[in-house]
């Protein structure tokens, strides 16, 4: 794999391979004229997002009015397209932190029968739903899985725009927009195998925060439809670790694991894992991606010497924005990871937001009693 | 003229028979002298009779009724109430008690029981077991307050937890399998080397 750091002038490249609708803001009208200037403005776009991080809270529970059926179905098919297409190409994700961009690049190539492969990495997940036909995809350009649309829909309107080319291809553009209309992100659908070619988020001022997309392609093979399964059992890593049911979160919780069920921002929890002492809780609003690593411990800080430190809501964290967006912090006896694919601000909230976690009361009262008691 | 000598003192303490006492009386008219004796001893009497008003302190009993053995009558009385149950009362039994005395035991809540019984009304009881109830109840609440205080203090610092460093680069792999992203690896994060002790 491969990363740059981009010029504006090479990302101005980059937003010229993509043929983006007139109404929305295009990545190239970023502003270029300093760091200085750089900084104020994502400032301002973080604060913005911030607030609306806070606001929109999980208030937002009823799916949002106004969005198009078709656009859903297409954002639901892209799953199946990609499992069912066989392809090649190159694909980059950008995300811009202050500014600056991050990029990364790897080489794809999805056969039918075998999965996805990035030189040669098996990247796909094999999970009891695959084995029994239905695969499992997320996010990314693998398309949206039935719960992924469903938070979509609930926290955004999903509407089409005017359609435009990427790659030399053809696509539909979907776009889903926030209570206010402002769009927060965009997705390229390519009109002849339905695959998605590339996605935008933008934060709330229509800056744009990260895209992933295909650099090129070559479609070798279309799929034989855009929304069966193909029963394909691709060699695949299996998940690490193991689920977490509802009972064994509320016996963490009641041990003083801070765990919650949403973040701001309208993040939802959608799935726990535990992999040894580690336990990754899967947040979504539908369009960003926000992983939680909790673990116990106290925060080793020799690792993040190089990192951004900040303090939040009376918490020392440690912050580095690249492809994703890094936050660490230690709270009360756990250590906290976000790794998040999110507008600039969002592990600021994350950190902001996250409930007090540790002994409460009786826990303390009990680790009292054991350390006083002679006959223990 | 023989005077009363100790028939006087007899006469005082209304001790003499009827004949005796006119005969004494009869004297005392006609002999100054036994009459200013016989006044001085009145007088003297009836300051010792104000004498034993004075009560002693009610928690200076308790506590010499407390220092003994609980099992043996205490200085005032049987605490286990079968003097009462053999004897009607101490007073009776002893027949030595001063008037002092014996209002103190009245005072005295009814472990034994006088034979009236009315002394022995459960108020009274009450009145005389409730110190003890509460400094009974007053000891626990320290304790207790102590045991909780003294915990809750102790396990103030969280218990010694071994220093983590997250790893990075597994949880990079851990999103993207989660997220569906085909970029597993975040090289800005990967090429951070660890700082050395």
């Amino acid at each position: 794999m491969r990363r740059t750091r981009l010029a504006r002038g090479q990302r101005s490249h980059i937003a010229t391979r993509v043929s983006t609708p007139s109404r929305r803001p295009a990545p190239a009208a970023q502003p270029a004229d300093g760091p200085a200037h750089n900084l104020v403005v994502g400032g301002f776009a973080a604060a913005v997002l911030l607030l609306s991080l806070v606001t929109a809270g999980d208030a937002i529970a009823a799916r949002r009015p106004g969005s198009d059926p078709d656009a859903l179905k297409m954002l639901g098919d892209a799953a199946g397209a990609a499992r069912t297409t066989t392809y090649e190409g190159t694909q980059t994700t950008t995300t811009w932190s202050r500014g600056a961009p991050a990029t990364a690049q790897e080489r794809v190539a999805h056969n039918l029968g075998t999965g996805t492969f990035v030189r040669g990495r098996a990247v796909d997940r094999r999970s009891d739903a695959r084995q029994a036909g239905v695969e499992e995809v997320h996010g990314g350009l693998g398309g949206f899985s039935g719960s992924m649309l469903d938070l979509l829909a609930r926290n955004y309107s999903v509407v089409r725009a005017d359609d435009g080319s990427i790659c030399g291809r053809t696509a539909h553009v979907i776009e889903a927009r926030r209570p206010d209309g402002s769009a927060a992100g965009r997705f390229w659908i390519d009109r002849d195998t339905g695959l998605m070619l590339h996605r935008e988020l933008l934060d709330p001022v229509g800056r744009v925060a990260n895209v992933t997309g295909f650099r090129s392609l070559s479609v070798i093979r279309p799929g034989a439809g855009t929304s069966g399964t193909s029963g394909e059992r691709p060699d695949a890593s299996p998940p690490p670790g193991r689920p977490l049911a509802s009972a064994e979160l509320g016996d963490l919780r009641d041990h003083g694991w801070a765990l919650p069920e949403g973040l701001p921002g309208g993040l939802s929890l959608r799935e726990a894992r535990r992999s040894g002492e580690v336990v990754h809780l899967s947040y979504s609003d539908g369009l960003s991606m926000v992983s939680v690593f909790v673990q116990r411990g106290r925060l080793d800080e020799r690792r993040f010497a190089r990192w951004h430190r900040k303090i939040t809501a009376g918490r020392t964290v440690f912050q580095q924005d690249a492809l994703h967006r890094w936050a660490v912090w230690e709270n009360g006896g756990y250590v906290y990871t976000v790794l998040a694919d999110a507008p600039e601000g969002t592990s600021d909230a994350i950190a902001a937001a996250m409930p007090r976690s540790g002994a409460g009361f009786w826990q303390r009262l009990g680790r009292g009693f054991r350390r006083l008691n002679p006959f223990d | 003229m023989s005077h009363l000598g100790e028939r006087l003192t007899a006469l005082v303490d209304g001790e003499l028979g009827h004949d005796e006492r006119d005969r004494a009386l009869a004297h005392l008219a006609a002999c100054e002298q036994c009459r200013a004796e016989a006044e001085a001893l009145r007088r003297l009497k009836s300051q010792l009779r104000a004498l034993r008003g004075a009560d002693p302190a009610p928690g200076l009993l308790h506590r010499l009724d407390a220092m003994g053995d609980p099992t043996r009558p205490g200085p005032f009385g049987d605490p286990s109430g079968t003097t009462s149950a053999r004897t009607g009362s101490s007073v009776a039994r002893t027949g030595s008690s001063s008037p002092a005395v014996r209002r103190r035991r009245t005072r005295r809540p009814g472990r034994r029981a006088p034979a009236g019984g009315a002394l022995r009304a459960p108020a009274v009881a009450a009145r005389r077991d409730a110190p003890r109830g509460r400094y009974l109840i007053a000891g626990a609440a320290t304790l207790a307050v102590l045991g909780v205080g003294a915990s809750f203090a102790a396990g103030a610092q969280p218990e010694r937890l071994p220093p983590v460093t997250p790893a990075l680069e597994q949880f990079a792999v851990d999103h993207a399998l989660t997220a569906g992203d085909v970029s597993i690896a975040d090289p800005t994060v990967l090429r951070d080397p660890p700082v050395g002790p």
